[in-house]
C-alpha cells in the first residue's frame, strides 16, 4: 500500500496526464462510427500500404463484394 | 445483445476507464499517440462487446491490452528508428499556475520511464501480480519494482520542495 502522501503527490502528478472532455468526445465519435460499419483492410495496388476503409454494414455494394 | 445493449455496454466501459488509459498512454508516449494509442484499446473492447466475449474483469483485460499495445508501439518506433527518448518535460497540457502542484509533476516527470508507468499502474488500483502479470515479470519482481519507483519518487518529491513528505 503506498504511504497516503505519495499516493495523493502521484494522484495530482497523474492529473496532468488525463484527457479533456474534448479529447474524450472525439475518440469516442470515431469508435461509434467503427461500431456502425465495417472495417475492410487491403492493400495499395501502388504503394503497398495497408489501408483501411469502413463501410457501413447495408451498403449494397460492399455486400456485392462480399 | 442488440445493438442498443452492445452500445450501452461499450460506453459503460469507456466512461470508465478511457481516462486511466488515456492517461497511461500520455505517460508513456505523449497526448498524440495516446489518443491514437487508446482509440486502439478501445476498438477491441468494442470486438469483445460485439462478439460477446466480455473478460470477467474489465478494468486488468483492458489494462493488459494497453502494455501490450504500449510493447508492440515501442518495438515499431523502434524498428522504423522513430524512436526518441521521453522527454522529462511536463505534459502538453497547462502548466499549473500553483507553485506546489508544477513541483509534484516536476518531480513526477523527472522519474525513468519504467518507474512512471509502473506507478501510473500502481495508481489505478493494480495489486502486484497483476502488475507482474501486465509487465511479463513475477509478483515479487514488480513488488521490488515498484518500491524503487516509489523511493525515487519521494527523492524527487524532496528535491522539488513539495509539501508532501515522501516517506
Amino acid at each position: 500500500m503506498m504511504a497516503p502522501d505519495l499516493n495523493r503527490a502521484l494522484q495530482g502528478a497523474l492529473a496532468a496526464y488525463r484527457p479533456s472532455a474534448r479529447i474524450k468526445e472525439r475518440v469516442r465519435a470515431r469508435l461509434r462510427r467503427a461500431q456502425s460499419g465495417v472495417s475492410v483492410l487491403f492493400v495499395a495496388k501502388d504503394s503497398g500500404k495497408i489501408l483501411e476503409r469502413l463501410f457501413r454494414k447495408v451498403d449494397k455494394q460492399f455486400q456485392n463484394i462480399a | 445483445m442488440n445493438a442498443q445493449q452492445k452500445a450501452e455496454a461499450f460506453d459503460t466501459v469507456y466512461d470508465a476507464l478511457f481516462s486511466d488509459v488515456f492517461a497511461y498512454f500520455n505517460v508513456c508516449f505523449g497526448p498524440q499517440e495516446a489518443e491514437d494509442l487508446a482509440q486502439e484499446a478501445f476498438l477491441r473492447v468494442w470486438r469483445a462487446i460485439d462478439e460477446e466475449k466480455p473478460p470477467d474483469n474489465w478494468r486488468a483485460w483492458v489494462f493488459r491490452c494497453a502494455v501490450n499495445l504500449k510493447n508492440d508501439h515501442l518495438r515499431r518506433a523502434y524498428q522504423t528508428r522513430l524512436f526518441q527518448p521521453l522527454d522529462e518535460t511536463l505534459p502538453d497540457t497547462d502548466r499549473p499556475d500553483d507553485p506546489a502542484r508544477l513541483a509534484v509533476q516536476q518531480a513526477f516527470a523527472a522519474l525513468e520511464k519504467d518507474e512512471r508507468e509502473l506507478l501510473v499502474l500502481k495508481a489505478f488500483g493494480f495489486r502486484s501480480e497483476e502488475l507482474g502479470a501486465m509487465l511479463s515479470v513475477t509478483a515479487s519482481a514488480a513488488r521490488t519494482r515498484l518500491q524503487k519507483a516509489k523511493a525515487h519518487f519521494a527523492e524527487q518529491l524532496d528535491k522539488e520542495e513539495t509539501p508532501y513528505d515522501g516517506a
